[in-house]
């Protein structure tokens, strides 16, 4: 079952391409790792996958609907962070939440409060719930960027470089956080990063980009197989230099 | 589209400046009334007065706040609404959710207007209340036209009317606010660009003095003596204004 | 300090509104001659508000002081003060060896220079357009003057009006930063800064209907208390030469509140900027 399809997606800015024909799919459960150098068109594929900009070339289809035609129903599906997490800071995390979960049609008004409550528990911020974003740390506010991610009962969430800036305990909770989502929940991930480490930790699939274009995908399994007895990381630095 | 409105409508009041800038205005509304009362002609420009009564002190007390409310409060309302929350990229945690961006912009159209509306139901009943304790009300008032006097009640209702059609001005300065937000990058930029806009058409023909000028427009259109288009050109900015924005929401790219 | 001054000009330099406002600065020009065009079918020969070739370059500056300007001043000094800080662009020069001080003399200077240049541009395209639009007149007539002066003496008046400008700026920009030092947005800092503007509008009129109403009998000098007062009437009053007004000591009075705004702002803002924690 595919929850997510990219098909043949080209984005230029001007005369630079930054996304080029890049064609992939992520099943049901998968937890898919993104990976590129900087600059190689992960967040530009991101705001395409959310519906932030628009493809000169190609369709995205999340869960069969098409993100520029059936852009709601295709929402629904979603969850993202996209690049940093910004949140309102003259508002509570709570607040935030609780203005955002109004936009989802399919939680019932008596819902909401307790849904928010459930997210906040989910990652761990219900003790600081009523504070000011704006007195968060960079970890607390990643938390609190999958916390909004979930909010809508998605049935993929896409995260953008989440571990950027987190301590070592912090990184850990969030890929404790990633695991028991995708197993508790049936949740699909697809994770950018350039953390390969990181990644072979919570990943079955691989879609690696260079330049805006697709270069290898798989399973870690087979990577690892065409790696042979090189690490990965030096098998990706190969890719990317050859 | 309700809860739409709802979370545009919280957020904006949870930003501090929307409920400094009611309390400023509240302050500036009363200090402009203690200015008139100060006086006892009313002017409608540098030739013509007429007494300051409590049926026109309202109509006198907008004339002195409508600087501060087409200079200062709307657009900094406006350009936070339709540009700072983007540009700060707080908008992207809205546009991610399954909602239609076209109906997310005319949310945030209809809280600027419904909110330009407190500000001018705030300044007539300011008018209404100090003008009836400390001004006297006579039976018969006349405004710029002089041949024609109105009883108390007609009165009232020419005021209100005035405070209409200075709504419809601020709308018609919304929709292009809009539309300059969406143009231009920043906030900062976005605020001389509306000085730019309302500075720069006046030159550009008379006609579109409303935008700057709205009062003395109101005057003298209630009067009949006003010499230029005037309802046709504030629909004109108003309505395809918004058109053409919400059209441009829909289709633009969100890089921030 | 050079260095830094140099590296504040550059970043000035890069900033779109910066070319925007140099490439609006012809088409202001033409706007404001065709407005007095149309003025002057209404207005007869001898009256100082007629347009010449000659005094256009003054009344230019007349009619566009007030709001171009001041709100090109306000919108300057917010990127330069408020913005810069706040969204911590400027901790990359924090972060140097230079005192806070060293920084915010550095950024008025800029400011100024660039002030200077706009000023100078406007001038020579008010010129152009003086001589292409309007017709030439042996002398001139001006306000708050007994007799007619001479095309050389124009040339003079015209400098010393437009120097004159450039220096209430200044003193309205040290305003402006004392605002954009505090403001803890852009956004607050420009609805200060024009919160400011308009209540310097409105204060003479409020002086003098007081003045009337009441009968305190104040000296009407005091109405140039407002820095926007003296920009829209005030400067011709100091460079008038009527027998009339000569002992007010317009000049003065008003550079002396020029001078007190600028020293008493710019001192609270210089202690402000350079005294206060960088929470950026």
């Amino acid at each position: 079952m595919k929850v997510l399809e990219i098909e043949h997606i080209t984005k230029k800015a001007g005369r630079r391409t930054l996304v080029d024909d890049m064609s992939f799919d992520i099943l049901q459960g998968d937890v898919c790792g993104f990976v590129g150098p900087n600059g190689a068109g992960k967040t530009t594929l991101i705001r395409m996958i959310t519906g932030l900009i628009r493809p000169e070339d190609g369709n995205i289809r999340i869960e069969g609907f098409d993100v520029q035609r059936d852009r709601m129903k295709a929402l629904a599906q979603v969850g993202a962070i996209v690049e940093s997490p910004i949140f309102f800071p003259y508002m509570s995390g709570q607040d935030n939440l609780l203005n955002l979960v109004k936009l989802h049609a399919n939680i019932p008004k008596e819902q909401r409060a307790p849904r928010v409550d459930e997210v906040l528990r989910i990652v761990g911020l219900e003790a600081r719930g009523k504070d000011k974003v704006k007195t968060y740390s960079l970890g607390m506010k990643q938390r609190l960027g999958i916390a909004q991610a979930l909010l809508g009962n998605p049935k993929l969430i896409i995260l953008d470089e989440p571990a950027n800036g987190l301590d070592p305990m912090g990184i850990r909770e969030l890929r404790n956080l990633i695991l028991e989502l995708n197993a508790k929940h049936g949740i699909t991930f697809f994770v950018s990063s350039h953390l390969l480490d990181e990644l072979q930790r919570i990943c079955s699939r691989f879609v690696i980009i260079k330049e805006g274009k697709l270069v290898w995908q798989g399973t870690q399994e087979q990577w690892q197989q065409i790696a042979g007895s090189i690490s990965l990381e030096d098998h990706f630095v190969e890719m990317m230099t050859s | 589209m309700w809860q739409l409105l709802q979370s545009d409508w919280q957020r904006m009041w949870k930003r501090k400046k929307t409920m400094v800038s009611l309390l400023l205005f509240v302050g500036i509304v009363l200090l402009d009334c203690m200015f008139l009362l100060m006086q006892t002609l009313g002017a409608f420009d540098n030739v013509s007065t007429v007494p300051l009564t409590a049926q026109n002190f309202p109509l006198f007390l907008l004339k002195e706040v409508s600087f501060f409310l087409v200079l200062i409060i709307g657009p900094i309302l406006m350009i936070d609404s339709f540009n700072g929350e983007y540009h700060a990229g707080q908008l992207r945690l809205v546009l991610i959710r399954p909602v239609s961006v076209m109906r997310m912009f005319a949310a945030k159209w209809i809280n600027l207007a419904f909110m330009m509306g407190i500000f001018l139901l705030v300044t007539f009943a300011a008018g209404e209340i100090v003008g009836h304790m400390f001004k006297p009300s006579v039976d018969e008032v006349v405004f710029l036209n002089p041949e024609r006097s109105y009883h108390k009640l007609e009165a009232m209702m020419y005021c209100l009317e005035s405070y209409g059609l200075f709504l419809l001005i601020l709308l018609a300065q919304l929709s292009l606010t809009g539309l300059v937000c969406t143009i231009l990058p920043s906030p900062i930029i976005c605020y001389l660009g509306w000085v730019a806009v309302a500075v720069g058409s006046m030159y550009l023909s008379n006609t579109f003095s409303f935008l700057l000028f709205g009062i003395s427009t109101i005057f003298q259109w209630m009067a009949g003596s006003y010499a230029h288009p005037f309802i046709l050109p504030v629909m004109v900015c108003m309505i395809p204004g918004f058109a053409v924005t919400m059209w441009w929401w829909n289709r633009r790219n969100w890089v921030k | 300090m050079m260095a830094l001054l140099h590296s504040e000009w550059e970043r000035l330099l890069k900033r779109k509104i910066f070319w925007l406002f140099l490439a609006a600065i012809p088409l202001i020009i033409v706007a404001t001659a065709k407005y007095y065009l149309g003025h002057n079918a209404a207005i007869p020969m001898g009256s100082p508000e007629h347009t010449t070739a000659e005094n256009f370059p003054v009344m230019a500056m007349i009619e566009q002081l007030i709001i171009v300007f001041n709100v090109l001043a306000l919108i300057l000094l917010t990127l330069s003060f408020t913005e810069e800080y706040r969204s911590g662009q400027l901790r990359m020069i924090m972060l140097r060896a230079y005192s806070s001080a060293q920084l915010f003399w550095a950024k008025w200077l800029a400011f100024a220079l660039m002030m200077a240049l706009f000023f100078i541009f406007y001038l020579i395209a008010a010129v152009i357009a003086g001589a292409l639009f309007f017709k030439s007149s042996p002398e001139q007539v001006l306000f708050y003057y007994d007799h007619v002066v001479s095309n050389r003496d124009m040339i003079l008046y015209t400098l010393s009006y437009y120097g004159m400008a450039y220096a209430s700026i200044i003193g309205m920009a040290s305003v402006f930063i004392g605002i954009g030092v505090i403001s803890r947005s852009s956004t607050a800092a420009i609805g200060l800064g024009m919160g400011f503007l308009l209540c310097s509008l409105g204060y003479p009129l409020i002086f003098e209907l007081s003045n009337r109403s009441f009968g305190l009998g104040l000296p009407s000098m005091l109405k140039y208390l407002s820095l926007s007062e003296i920009q829209f009437s005030g400067i011709a009053v100091m460079m008038s030469d009527a027998q009339g007004l000569k002992p007010l000591h317009a000049g003065t009075w008003m550079s002396g509140v020029i001078a007190v705004y600028t020293a008493v702002f710019m001192g609270a803002s210089c202690l402000i900027f350079t005294k206060s924690d960088r929470w950026i």
